[in-house]
């Protein structure tokens, strides 16, 4: 079982589990290269997660939405937040590759659009001008990539988290 | 004074009936369809409907704010900060219904409502204000003369403008002449007015303000002073009491010309006089005075010890402030304030609206958390994002930044991005540590980059999200899922909600 996510530094995560002696076996292949761990994980009544590594315990806070795992723990850093939120990246079925969904972050107006299906996109172009609260949000392709679908026009009213742009991945693409 | 009626929301909603508890009164809390199962109204003893989520609506609606203070019998209205808080047509309408009015006398701020009349108060006063002169005649040599008054480098303003249109900096005698033709062009293009003026532009000017009590037996006193400088584009990221770069007597001499500015109004209540300090002149100018109070009011309360909501309660039901404050005001260590906002600081600080999946404050020796939010709260989009304020106080500035960023790890919001990641590389940035900061430095050091933000994940979160996104579901089907090659056909993140794990599969 794969599941691929994405991390907030852009990093493409693919995940693995699967149950064994000690809990589940976990592993991740980052852009950092490949992880195994194993893990027993508790839940403590109050909802709060307890991993444990090597006879190590670390808490952590995990909750989950529909396009989202939200993870809070202690280890990241003096100066970091704990608190992460990884976007689920849907393997869509029959596609060549790895679909990203580019979304609107607010409830809006779509004031431009300004790519094309089919269009070759680099990592941080503009896709699709939002505008909420008088401000105007340009949202940029997360990574290099093809435009597979265009889901808005110019002038369009859109929910905040709708999908605008379906980008195909460059590394699917390549 | 028995009951009082909050028109407000979010954290300074709730804050407020913490106040009114304190002294026995009710809190009678408002609320728009949007907000009907909202913290503050939580908070609150009795609260009614005001409107539909639009504030225009419900929390900007005179007629149905003064109508539920009728209805609940409120006798005093607390207008907290942002909507009514600041508009004379409420406050005398408040006054006309025959309820106190939790706040400075409509007479008293009528006359510094614009900018232009507040510095004349603030002259008047003593105050000082930053050297400017009108241009009437725009010759060249009364240009240069009124220019070499006032000192270079200075600004060139429109006088009927606003939003900082049309203003051209000029930093020599030479460039002056093509600022004011620019000035005059755009400024009757923008506000049909080709009249400006010029003032002294203050470089690295620090942001310094002075709380201020008055009371309706005609005392006015400071609460000593806040300064806030790490502004992202004019808006406020970071607040602390004191500011550790005045003397004592640059601290005396900006605090008591904040006094004396609120003397001057007759001021009643708690209200902010903010000056800008000019670090190379040592020197602080009058910018303008806020008639209500703040929103980084606990960084004050906090060094001095203080409810500045309770005060302002006491001196609307005509107490002293030598009772109020018996004993005098003194600072003690230092405070620091951050806002948590729901949004987005790496896509253009846009706003976040949802249901907050899970949210833990802190909770810790030395820190306060004023939240309008907890888990399961939604944020509507309808109005200011600020989801609570978290405030530390330590012995010294470093004891104080060092309890607010170990605050801040601990803090957990699930369900919308927040600006916690950005807040904590701001106060670990070596320019903050130091107290090296002006008005304009975060704009300067990170222009539209958003600091903290999009930080790889550490290793327990993996494992975290390796637990969550795929141990969960196939614990609890794992036979099927072991022995399953393809995809499944469950989807795992639907049963995750329902799922309960012990421990091993």
């Amino acid at each position: 079982m794969k599941r691929i996510f994405e991390a907030p530094d852009a990093a493409r995560l693919e995940l693995t589990a699967s149950p064994s002696p000690g809990g589940l076996l976990l592993s991740w292949t980052a852009p950092g290269g490949q992880t195994s761990l194993e893990v027993l994980a508790r839940r403590a009544p109050n909802g709060d997660w307890l991993l444990e590594q090597d006879g190590i315990t670390r808490p952590a806070q995990i909750s989950v939405d529909r396009q989202n795992v939200w993870v809070s723990s202690l280890d990241a850093g003096d100066d970091r937040s704990g608190t992460v939120r990884f976007r689920r990246v849907e393997a869509k079925r029959g596609a060549a590759g790895v679909d990203l969904g580019v979304r609107s972050p607010m409830t809006g107006r779509v004031v431009a659009v300004n790519v094309q299906e089919g269009d070759t996109v680099e990592k941080g172009q503009p896709l699709v001008v939002v505008e909420a609260m008088k401000m105007e949000h340009v949202l940029r392709a997360p990574r290099a990539g093809q435009v597979r679908k265009v889901a808005c026009q110019a002038g369009q009213f859109v929910e905040g988290g709708a999908e605008l742009v379906e980008l195909l991945d460059a590394i699917a693409v390549s | 004074m028995h009951k009082i009626l909050i028109a407000n929301r979010g954290e300074i909603a709730v804050r407020i009936a913490r106040g009114c508890h304190v002294l026995g009164m009710r809190a009678v809390a408002v609320y728009s369809e949007a907000d009907a199962l909202a913290r503050h109204v939580r908070a609150a003893d009795e609260a009614v409907c005001v409107g539909p989520a639009e504030s225009a609506l419900s929390y900007l609606n005179v007629p149905a704010i003064l109508a539920a203070a009728k209805k609940t019998g409120a006798d005093a209205i607390h207008p907290g900060y942002g909507f009514l808080s600041e508009n004379v047509d409420f406050m005398r309408a408040v006054v006309a219904a025959g309820l106190t009015w939790i706040g400075p006398p409509a007479d008293a701020i009528a006359p510094i409502q614009s900018k232009t009349a507040a510095k004349a108060v603030a002259q008047a006063a003593g105050v000082p204000t930053a050297p400017s002169a009108i241009l009437d005649d725009l010759g060249d040599a009364a240009l240069l003369k009124a220019a070499e008054l006032v000192g270079f480098p200075l600004l060139v303003k429109p006088q009927d403008g606003g939003g900082g249109k049309g203003m051209q900096r000029v930093d020599k005698p030479a460039d002056l002449r093509n600022a004011v033709d620019t000035a005059r062009r755009i400024s009757q293009a923008a506000f049909g007015s080709d009249k400006l003026f010029i003032e002294r532009y203050v470089e690295d000017a620090r942001h310094v303000e002075v709380q201020v009590l008055g009371d309706t037996h005609g005392t006015t006193v400071h609460c000593f002073e806040r300064e806030c400088s790490v502004q992202r584009r004019h808006q406020k990221v970071i607040e602390e009491s004191p500011c550790n770069v005045l003397t004592p007597a640059e601290r005396a001499a900006i605090c008591e010309s904040g006094r004396a500015f609120a003397a001057q109004v007759g001021y009643v209540g708690a209200g902010t006089v903010e000056f800008l300090f000019d670090p190379q002149r040592r020197a602080h100018y009058f910018l303008e005075m806020n008639t209500r109070l703040q929103v980084e009011h606990p960084v004050s309360e906090a060094v001095i010890g203080a409810d500045l909501v309770v005060a302002q309660l006491r001196i609307a039901r005509g107490e002293k402030l030598d009772d109020i404050l018996a004993g005098g005001v003194t600072q003690r260590g230092h405070a620091i304030e951050v806002r948590i906002y729901a949004e987005d600081p790496a896509n253009g600080y846009a706003p976040q609206a949802g249901t907050l999946l899970r949210v833990r404050w802190p909770d810790a020796p030395f820190v306060r958390v004023d939240a309008g939010f907890e888990s399961g709260d939604s944020v509507p989009m309808h109005y200011d994002p600020m989801l609570a304020k978290i405030i530390a106080w330590g012995r010294d500035r470093e004891d104080a930044r060092l309890r607010l960023m170990a605050a801040l790890r601990e803090t957990v919001v699930h369900g919308v991005l927040t600006n916690v990641p950005m807040l904590l590389a701001l106060l670990a940035e070596p320019a903050y540590v130091a107290s090296e900061v002006h008005t304009g430095w975060l704009d300067k050091r990170f222009g539209n980059e958003a600091p903290g933000m999009g930080s790889a994940a550490g290793t327990t979160a993996l494992a975290a999200l390796a637990a969550a996104g795929l141990g969960g579901p196939l614990a609890a089907t794992s036979a099927q899922a072991a022995t399953s090659s393809g995809p499944s056909t469950a989807d795992p993140w639907t049963a995750l909600a329902g799922w309960r794990m012990g421990g091993a599969a």
